[in-house]
């Protein structure tokens, strides 16, 4: 049986670590890649000597010269909209490394584009695969802490090495002055995901948010949100976004329930110890991108749900973007439900 | 002579100033007001001459002690009543958080202040404590630079304080009629650390959402998120839950600045290692730190201390969680009376 043939859009470190993914996994290979970067562009040529390369100026080339089966975008955030529409339209399934994209309207697109395309698109939720969060999440939706009342999702990530030229992960996308990437959604995303998939499908009606620019960081946009949110059913949740401080007391999720309090790996519960989660035997390190790639693979193989699919995208890009519109306003805004 | 004390409440804090004050020294408790008829005949076994009232008997105990100080640590809503009363008595007033309940109150108290020449202190007694109050001196000492970011926290199972079968069950706070604001009660811990760091920057609006989904005995909301806007730009948040099912007290501040952050007692740096806070050897006490409170209160009133817990740190506290409550009944954004 043959691989599937897939195109990478963005060859830093999730598209590599997708690439990885394919090839350790065995369904699929990376035939094709857009990357800006020539030098990087050169150091591929040497690993994959039989693909393809582009610029950010050839995505449509490349999709007509390669008819990929699949397309991994893992581009800057402004651009998966219309690269995962245009992947859509030429056939191909894609994953896209969060966030799904960013904007209402991107969003509306992509799922038009997939329900005219019968492909699959899958949005790299990695956190759910993580240790604790993707425990805490899980434990959650077991009814571990009963009814929620409360849930805060966070990003709180000192990005210094990924904004600063001389920082050991230096990305000149994130801080390109005329498309910088959004950390509430770029960062936010993860959080929030997880709060959606614990709420299930309890909408949020509307969403305040704060934000500035005062950490002093290389960031050209505000690197510092508090967005709080009304479910419908009155739970009240907030999600926290810093990526210009200074040490990164790392911490994505909490959750409070009547009967107990998911916090920092623990469960917490009147009247006892605090309990320690056991790691799960399917938990990844760090990003867990070799899972998702599988994943990936077995949806589009029938042999799984889709459950990080378009429509947990939707709604979390809905409610950051009703985030954003907040802070320009200076008042609660409602949000769009998918 | 000892200066002649009344205390109104002799619940958990105000039990606690007395005795501290007596162990002090500079002042004995010659007057309760207590509504709880076996709590005033233990009194009244350990203080045979003190007067002792009921609750609804305040004035006349007020008229007939007439003390020198008045320890309000009674139920939050009375706290300016009783307050602006015994400033009119000649008294100075130590009151315990929070120092009162609405923005109309603070300038009652105030204005009831600016008449008299007492002391109005209100007993926030987190800035002596380890790690949070240690942590707000740091920031204030400029540890962690400018700030961009500061948060306030009351992350607290009171199921004790409310439910009937609770150890330290307070009827007064689950009272129907008027049940205790935690949000107040509470969060104005945080919020204290908050605005001493911040110094005289003013909060211009804030946004708040409640609920009241937690199960608790509370016959209100027990679970609040706030946003406020500081007049330069700095984002700030309370979070208070008194209805959660936890194990431990959860984290009261944190501060991030441009230089540093300064999260669970430690202050984090982008390139060094955590560094634990060390408590200082003087000037904090674990807990609720009350018998510091009472020494500083009564230094302030010998004249030998600045009131570093005044009424103006207390209007400025209430007038933000007033307008916290406003914006949670009208669901927007609400401005904040900055007191000067």
């Amino acid at each position: 049986m043959s691989k599937l043939r897939a195109l990478i859009i963005g060859a830093g470190g999730a598209g590599m670590a997708v690439t990885n993914g394919f090839n350790a996994d065995g369904r699929a290979e990376s035939v094709a890649f857009i990357e800006p970067l020539a030098e990087r562009r050169e150091e591929l040529a040497k690993d994959f000597p039989h693909a393809v390369f582009g610029d950010e100026t050839q995505v449509l080339d490349l999709l007509d010269q390669i008819k990929p089966d699949i397309v991994v975008e893992a581009g800057p955030d402004y651009l998966h909209g219309q690269n995962t529409v245009a992947a859509l339209e030429h056939g191909c399934h894609v994953l896209i490394e969060k966030p799904m994209c960013t904007s209402l309207e991107d969003t509306q697109a992509i799922l038009a584009a997939e329900k005219a395309s019968g492909k699959v698109v899958m949005i790299d939720y990695t956190m759910r695969y993580s240790h604790p969060w993707g425990t805490m999440m899980l434990a959650a939706k077991r009814g571990e802490v009963g009814e929620v009342f409360y849930l805060g999702g966070f990003y709180i990530h000192d990005m210094w090495d990924w904004y600063n030229p001389n920082g050991a992960c230096f990305t000149p996308w994130r801080v390109d002055k005329d498309h910088p990437q959004n950390i509430l959604l770029g960062g936010g995303v993860h959080g929030l995901d997880l709060m959606l998939l614990i709420m299930d499908n309890v909408p949020v009606l509307d969403v305040y948010c704060l934000a500035n620019h005062l950490s002093g960081s290389d960031f050209p946009q505000e690197d510092c949100y508090l967005v709080s949110l009304r479910f419908e059913n009155g739970v009240i949740g907030k999600l926290f976004i810093s990526s210009g401080c200074s040490g990164s007391p790392h911490y994505m999720l909490e959750v409070f329930g009547q009967d107990g309090t998911l916090h920092d790996g623990k469960l917490l519960r009147r009247g006892d110890e605090p309990v320690e989660l056991d790691a799960p035997e399917k938990a990844g390190l760090g990003h867990s991108w070799d899972i998702t790639a599988a994943e990936f693979l077995d949806v589009i193989d029938g042999k799984c749900d889709n459950w990080m699919n378009s429509t947990y995208g939707a709604r979390n890009t809905s409610i950051l973007d009703a985030a954003m519109k907040s802070f320009a306003s200076g008042r609660p805004e409602t949000v769009t439900w998918f | 002579m000892p200066h002649r004390t009344m205390i109104i409440g002799a619940g958990g804090a105000g039990t606690f100033v007395y005795e501290n004050m007596e162990e002090d020294g500079r002042a004995e408790p010659v007057a309760f007001v207590e509504t709880r008829p076996e709590r005033r005949e233990e009194l009244t076994v350990q203080y045979p001459d003190a007067i002792i009232g009921d609750g609804p008997d305040w004035a006349k105990t007020l008229a007939e002690a007439k003390p020198d100080i008045v320890v309000d640590a009674g139920p939050d809503h009375l706290h300016a009543e009783h307050t602006v009363a015994s400033l009119q008595a000649g008294a100075h007033v130590l009151i315990e958080k929070p120092m009162c309940t609405t923005t109309a109150e603070a300038q009652a108290i105030l204005d009831a202040e600016a008449k008299t020449d007492r002391i109005v202190m209100v007993d926030y007694t987190m800035r002596y404590s380890h790690p949070w109050g240690t942590m707000m001196d740091a920031a204030r000492d400029g540890a962690v630079g400018e700030v961009f970011y500061i948060g306030g926290f009351y992350i607290h199972d009171m199921y004790d304080w409310f439910a009937e079968d609770g150890k330290c069950r307070t009827a007064w706070r689950v009272d129907p009629k008027q049940p205790q604001n935690t949000l107040l009660g509470g969060g104005c811990h945080g919020l204290d650390l908050m605005l001493c760091v911040m110094g005289d920057e003013p909060i211009t609006e804030v946004h708040c959402v409640g609920n009241h989904l937690s199960g608790s005995g509370m016959p209100m909301e027990d679970c609040f998120q706030v946003n406020l806007t500081f007049a330069n730009g700095v984002a700030g948040q309370i979070f208070v839950t008194t209805g959660c099912n936890t194990a431990s007290f959860g984290k009261m501040f944190e501060v991030y600045g441009r230089n540093g952050t300064l999260i669970d007692g430690k202050l984090l740096k982008r390139t060094a290692d955590p560094v634990e806070l060390e408590q200082p050897k003087d000037n904090v006490q674990e807990g609720h730190g009350w018998n510091l409170t009472v020494r500083d209160f009564l230094d302030v009133i010998d004249g030998t201390r600045p009131n570093e817990m005044n009424s103006l740190f207390g209007a400025r506290n209430i007038a933000v969680f007033d307008a916290a409550m406003k914006s949670l009944a009208s669901g927007k954004v609400e401005k904040v009376h900055w007191f000067k």
